[in-house]
């Protein structure tokens, strides 16, 4: 009878697993478990950093496990990642070394206005590690990152791709208060939810995603910032661009760069290139951009974090101090 | 006691594999320890608790669907619930079944493995010959190296314990 009843009650725990997975299945579809993801990764956070914490890792380590000749062709991939980025500074800086002295001719008749916010903001990256995501790799509809309140992250800060820096020279390689910060770094998304220990990230491609960005358009002359416009995810894998007014030119092929972080001036960051463009009848611009970053990619990522700079005068003394004499 | 220790096991098993994510494949070191657990224990309790350590696993690194909370534990009571037929002692000779018993564990999780890697599968559409070439070419090879041997080293642990009483009669092997 014992045996029967111990049977029975095996039997009826798994077919309550089973609807019980159903459930949460149904659940997760209907994005009903986003708060509960968190809670559980802040949960589960304790045991993981005090193992990260005794364990230092190597930063290939995941590049390494793949054999000798894939390691090879993921040195060769981190290389080409990185003159793509470096291009793509390149670009961003021509385009607004142009504009420059495009504008500093103009100041000869107009006095120019420097933006006051514009040397009282400090952007820096705060590296994390990809800890999950959700979605098919076409489309990604949510990204948990090991960065949370603990690390100082608030809601709605960009997420960028870990290559490169945001911020990599200081005081010491000549960089003053003031100066202009520029990169290529791609623009994942933005940070939705933060945890204790864990920070969910909402990606470019949601539907609920919007920011002001810029065309960056290559012509015979060069480069040239062109139309701002409001990018806007649409839940599958491409974003839509919306705001462009009839009169602006687009073309296939232009880059999208960030106009502001958080209607801020602040650096150009990479969202993606325009890959169709269509002139609507009803005199408005359909214009689509594929992101620039892949699922595939996404192991390590940056935290752009903007703060005022508010010791300015601390700074220049410092700076004049190291002077020649 | 038995269950917190349980418990405490599986809540390590996880954050282990998410501070090492980048070495360790997804489910290598959960699905043998989860496995594991429902044989030691053969119990419902065993049961529902690992099977919900599976479940909070997707939950927090989610796949298409959740195939292993799902059917595990059925696989699971299939091999582990006890048989209605009393053991004949009086012949010494033993069933094939029964010799097999000591590889049910690895062979569970072999099963846990595979369920893991269709449910990484996009399967809202036909998966590409591609995506299973790689899933099995690559991730099941390299799931199957570390689970595989933790799997036969609990099933060691287990027959070790049996022979020393450290389990109840009731959850003995043979």
């Amino acid at each position: 009878m014992r045996v029967e009843e111990s049977r029975h009650g095996m039997w009826f725990a798994a077919i309550a697993m089973f609807v019980l997975s159903l459930l949460v299945t149904a659940a997760d579809r209907t994005e009903m478990l986003s708060v509960l993801r968190s809670v559980l990764h802040d949960a589960l956070s304790p045991g993981r950093l005090m193992l990260m914490a005794i364990t230092p890792q190597p930063l290939d380590a995941g590049k390494r496990m793949s054999g000798s000749s894939p390691a090879k062709t993921a040195a060769a991939t981190d290389l080409t990642a990185e003159q793509l980025q470096m291009l793509r500074q390149l670009m961003i800086e021509n385009a607004r070394l142009r504009r420059d002295l495009q504008r500093s001719k103009e100041a000869t008749v107009v006095a120019e206005f420097v933006d006051p916010a514009s040397s009282l903001t400090d952007y820096a990256m705060i590296p994390a590690q990809v800890i999950s995501s959700s979605g098919i790799p076409g489309a990604l509809r949510e990204l948990i990152i090991s960065a949370g309140k603990s690390a100082g992250i608030t809601r709605s800060e960009l997420v960028v791709d870990g290559n490169g820096a945001v911020v990599d020279v200081g005081s010491d390689a000549g960089v003053a208060a003031g100066d202009r910060v520029l990169s290529g770094s791609s623009v994942i998304g933005r940070v939705q939810k933060t945890g204790r220990w864990v920070s969910m990230v909402q990606p470019v491609t949601s539907a609920d995603f919007r920011a002001q960005v810029q065309l960056l358009r290559t012509s015979d002359d060069g480069l040239h910032f062109g139309a701002v416009g409001m990018l806007e995810g649409t839940g599958t894998s491409e974003c839509r661009l919306t705001g462009i007014t009839y009169t602006d030119a687009v073309t296939v092929g232009d880059t999208v760069v960030s106009a502001d972080i958080n209607g801020v001036r602040g650096p150009r960051l990479f969202f993606g290139t325009v890959t169709s463009a269509e002139f609507l009848a009803g005199g408005q611009w359909d214009v689509r951009i594929q992101p620039g970053f892949t699922l595939a990619e996404l192991d390590r990522v940056g935290i752009v974090r903007m703060s005022l700079q508010t010791d300015i005068t601390a700074v220049s003394i410092a700076v004049d101090s190291r002077g020649p004499k | 006691m038995k269950t917190i220790s349980m418990l405490v096991i599986l809540w390590m098993s996880i954050a282990v594999e998410l501070a090492w994510s980048r070495s360790l494949p997804h489910g290598a070191l959960v699905l043998p320890i989860a496995c594991g657990i429902m044989f030691w224990m053969r119990s419902v309790t065993g049961i529902l608790l690992s099977a919900t350590a599976l479940l909070i696993d997707w939950v927090a690194r989610p796949g298409c669907l959740p195939l292993c909370p799902m059917l595990l534990p059925a696989i699971a009571a299939c091999l582990i619930s006890p048989s209605a037929k009393p053991d004949d002692y009086s012949s010494r000779r033993q069933s094939l079944a029964k010799m097999l018993t000591p590889l049910h564990l690895p062979f569970i999780t072999l099963l846990a493995v595979s369920l893991q890697l269709i449910s990484q599968l996009n399967l809202s559409s036909m998966p590409a010959a591609v995506d299973i070439q790689f899933a099995v070419k690559t991730s099941l090879p390299a799931l199957l190296m570390i689970s595989l041997p933790i799997s036969a080293g609990i099933s060691m642990l287990m027959r070790l314990a049996d022979e020393l009483g450290l389990r109840r009669a009731s959850q003995h092997w043979i």
